[in-house]
């Protein structure tokens, strides 16, 4: 059957008419951030809801960004050929790295660098003082230091994917297989980079949250939580692709069974690794470490630790573990829309009860879940930059990556 | 009549194809023609082909399913079994079956049996190992496992028409033969079967030696099967060792004359010893416990009543002192203190006073509370009797913690339900005694393992 595969001409692939949707989205991110800051003012707390509300939003757009950029380096490196159909998806993606990179140091290095605790109680010099702990931490956690590392985290994420988009689309023009050699070559290196500096992203952004608290497997976690959530996203945006027609006889039923396949992968990765953090510290029972399960587990946050135990696990392995669920198109996108809402409350549960912890008299356990209206329209504002930006990165190019050598392979795909 | 004839002696009929494409739709046409008993072969696994032939979706999944679903009972079972049900025993303050604790071991076990039964149940279902093949004869058919590609039609299919056959297979190929029935003798060789006999009686000495071992008893010495596991050569701390250590022997030197190891210091006599400072202080070797440290009559030492200046009693140190006694004392002593522990408990069961065993002691007793503090203290540190010291693994804080918290069991046992010490409202129950759990003599008789009431 090898004979009977049609290369798809170019003129067919180009998705066009994207600027407007472009546009339109980044007007609403706009006004969702807009309307995030004023209820953020309007609550009186001194911006912590706000703080905490945006750095959910920015977590959950920036970990799909970096599942983007992790899978097309991971294709690189495994010379994978089933991929190359919706590669240039996630190259698109990547694209968001900028206004992420914006939008972390707006809402949260600014804050740190003016010494306002909106998000991270350790940027307030008088919390530190009173935190033994926390003081020996300052030659690491301190506002300059946070600065130099973010710059440091988004250089590296925007010069990688620059690099592999770049080469990606320079390819559609000159069909040149020494390009896929050389992205091959540099993407070890690259997804060593990517491992250490998601990790130490990880750490800043998210751990520093309860400053006393550490765990050396939480950049495993979060990565687990990204990659599980970009997998959802594309195969969304490939059927959306497919039905405006630029993908249609492109991508088959065996690529969405493969990215399937992942996504159930990591569904028990993510499991996996989670129960080994706890498991680890509910065993060896020192209080430094089970204080942040402590007050997830035993309280007001008890309720949704066990939907995150039931909804992140237990339902989505059975309900992904059928092959005949991943070879239908109409039933997997369920299963991602519900995979991403349970990696939002995943971040939730990581983020929030740190919102009340480490204020004075403020006792996580006792203060529960509060979702509102500022949690969904800081997901519209941070959501429609990266729409904006993954829109923007597509429109007037092909879908796919035409140039591929092993494009032929890919479109002739089939699992066994 | 002759056709069936001729049946007899044939195989099938085999055609040879050059490329996957012609292979595919001669597949087909036989898929069509409604036959069942024939295989396609191919150098490489051809995608698609089990559209083109026709095959039903395997059910392995579901034994794998229904396997791996085994192995997680099988492992919680498993776990549930030997630590809550048949042999409790306590491990590091955690309950006695906590599923945190079971996870790795359940998930382990759904791997085993998942993994175990995707392997055989494939090589089952595919009728593997499958030894001899009729085809396997046929000189042409060897190059399929390089460069060509085949398809046999059986001639046990029940729709089987040699001529059909042939025009169905033959549209693509111009290489068709028929493949002979293989009429070699199919009883396995006599060798085979004599060597099958021997292998399997001897696969049953290691299983009759652990036998014996289990249920006879032996005057020898027991066997090591790797000594130098059992007798290391490795050096711990301050032991004598006669070759690869200092010139006095050592294996450790000693500190420096007039000076002493950080928190070595043992300045505070009540805290550290349970005596009143600068008196003699007691330690194992000398202390005798037949006569209670006393020599002729005479105390020899100035035990301490209460608890030293450093220690403050209060409700954390008796919450500190339950948890270190349910950890290192409650397996021997029991949790109420009168010493029916888990391995009382057992001891109990299995009789162990004829090799030896002495019952630990209840902690309710008048002799229990007339030691001293400073005396209770000593017998955690350093012990007595049969009863090992305890000062290398507990803090002499928390040993003193635990003395508070026997206090405290010692006292709430002495309440009496009809004396009236009992606050309003509380259940009163005896706490069960060793008498309760003795063997008598009766049940001796009776039958050779009693089982603990």
């Amino acid at each position: 059957m090898h004979g009977q595969i049609e290369l798809p001409k170019r003129d067919q692939v180009i998705v066009r008419d994207l600027a407007k949707p472009a546009t339109i989205a980044l007007g609403v991110g706009v006004v969702g951030l807009l309307a995030t800051a004023g209820l953020g003012v309007a609550a009186g707390d001194e911006m912590l809801r706000f703080g905490h509300a945006m750095l959910i939003g920015i977590l959950f757009f920036l970990s799909i960004t970096l599942g983007a950029l992790f899978f097309t380096l991971l294709q690189h490196v495994t010379s994978a050929g089933w991929s190359v159909v919706v590669r240039r998806i996630a190259e698109a993606m990547t694209a968001a790295f900028p206004v992420m990179g914006l939008l972390v140091l707006a809402f949260l290095v600014l804050p740190v660098l003016m010494g306002k605790p909106w998000t991270y109680d350790w940027a307030d010099s008088a919390f530190v003082d009173g935190h033994e702990l926390v003081k020996h931490k300052a030659g690491y956690l301190n506002a300059g230091f946070l600065l130099v590392r973010v710059l440091l985290y988004f250089a590296i994420w925007i010069g990688i994917s620059r690099f592999f988009a770049g080469q990606s689309l320079a390819q559609d023009d000159d069909q040149d297989p020494n390009r896929t050699l050389k992205m091959q070559r540099r993407s070890g290196i690259c997804l060593i980079l990517f491992g250490v500096s998601l990790t130490f992203c990880c750490f800043d952004l998210m751990m520093s949250l309860n400053a006393e608290w550490f765990s050396t497997m939480y950049g495993v976690y979060f990565f687990a939580g990204c990659f599980w959530s970009f997998l959802a996203t594309l195969a969304l945006s490939s059927m959306w692709l497919e039905k405006r027609g630029q993908l249609k006889n492109v991508v088959t039923v065996e690529h969405y069974h493969d990215i399937g396949k992942l996504l159930f992968a990591f569904t028990f990765f993510w499991s996996y690794v989670a129960f080994s953090q706890f498991m680890l510290y509910w065993y060896a029972d020192i209080p430094e470490e089970t204080h942040w399960f402590h007050y997830r587990i035993w309280g007001s946050w008890t309720g949704a630790s066990m939907l995150l135990l039931v909804g992140h696990f237990l339902i989505p392995f059975l309900g992904l573990l059928s092959r005949h669920v991943k070879r239908r198109r109409n039933v997997l996108a369920a299963w991602c829309v519900y995979c991403l809402v349970f990696h939002y409350v995943d971040l939730y549960w990581n983020v929030m009860p740190e919102m009340v912890n480490g204020q004075p008299g403020g006792n996580p356990a006792e203060v529960g879940p509060a979702f509102g209206l500022i949690e969904v329209t800081a997901m519209i504002g941070v959501g429609g930059l990266f729409a904006f930006a993954f829109l923007k990165r597509l429109d007037g190019k092909p879908a796919l990556a035409i140039g591929d050598p092993r494009l032929s392979e890919s479109l002739a795909f089939q699992n066994i | 009549m002759s056709e069936s004839k001729s049946n007899e002696d044939l195989h099938g009929v085999v055609a040879y194809y050059d490329d996957v494409d012609s292979v595919m739709a001669a597949a087909r046409r036989v898929r069509d023609a409604g036959y069942k008993k024939w295989d396609t072969y191919a150098p490489f696994p051809v995608h698609g082909i089990d559209e083109a032939m026709g095959t039903r979706p395997t059910i392995l999944p579901w034994i794998v399913l229904g396997m791996g679903l085994t192995g997680m009972t099988v492992g919680l079972l498993l776990q549930w079994w030997t630590n809550a049900y048949q042999y409790v025993f306590m491990i590091s303050g955690k309950p006695d079956w906590s599923l945190p604790a079971n996870i790795p071991v359940t998930f382990e076990l759904i791997i085993l049996f998942s993994a175990y039964t995707a392997f055989f149940a494939m090589l089952g279902l595919n009728k593997l190992p499958h030894l001899s093949n009729p085809l396997h004869k046929l000189e042409k058919f060897g190059r399929i496992t390089s460069d060509r590609f085949a398809i046999c039609v059986q001639a046990a299919d029940p729709n089987f028409d040699a001529a059909r056959v042939r025009s169905i297979l033959g549209a693509g190929s111009n290489d068709l033969e028929d493949c002979p029935a293989d009429t070699s003798p199919n009883a396995l060789p006599l060798w085979f079967h004599g060597n099958m006999a021997l292998m399997t009686c001897l696969s049953f000495i290691p299983l009759a030696v652990a036998f014996k071992g289990r249920f006879a008893t032996s005057e020898k010495p027991r066997y090591h099967v790797w000594p130098d596991m059992d007798w290391q050569r490795k050096r711990k701390t301050q032991t004598a060792w006669e070759w690869e250590a200092f010139d006095d022997g050592r294996t450790m030197r000693l500190p420096v004359e007039g000076t002493i190891a950080r928190g070595e210091l043992r300045d505070d006599f009540e805290f550290y010893y349970g005596v009143a400072q600068g008196t003699s202080v007691p330690d194992r070797v000398t202390y005798d416990a037949g006569t209670m440290g006393e020599v002729d009559g005479q105390q020899v030492y100035e035990w301490l009543q209460g608890f030293p200046a450093a220690v403050v009693v209060d409700e954390a140190l008796l919450d500190r002192g339950r948890q270190r006694y349910g950890i290192y004392c409650s397996v021997c002593h029991g949790a109420q203190g009168n010493g029916l522990g888990a391995v009382a408990l057992r001891a109990n069961e299995i009789q162990a006073e004829q090799w030896g065993w002495i019952q630990p002691k209840a902690l309710h007793t008048d002799n229990a509370k007339n030691y001293a503090n400073g005396e209770l203290f000593h017998i955690v540190s350093q012990g007595i009797s049969s009863m090992k010291g305890y000062g290398a693994q507990i803090v002499p804080q928390d040993r003193w913690a635990i003395v508070a918290y026997v206090r405290a069991l010692q006292a709430t046992q002495a309440l009496d339900a009809q004396s009236g010490d009992l606050p309003p409202g509380v259940e009163f129950e005896d706490v069960p005694t060793v008498d309760d759990f003795r063997i008598s003599e009766a049940d001796l008789g009776s039958s050779d393992r009693p089982e603990a009431r």
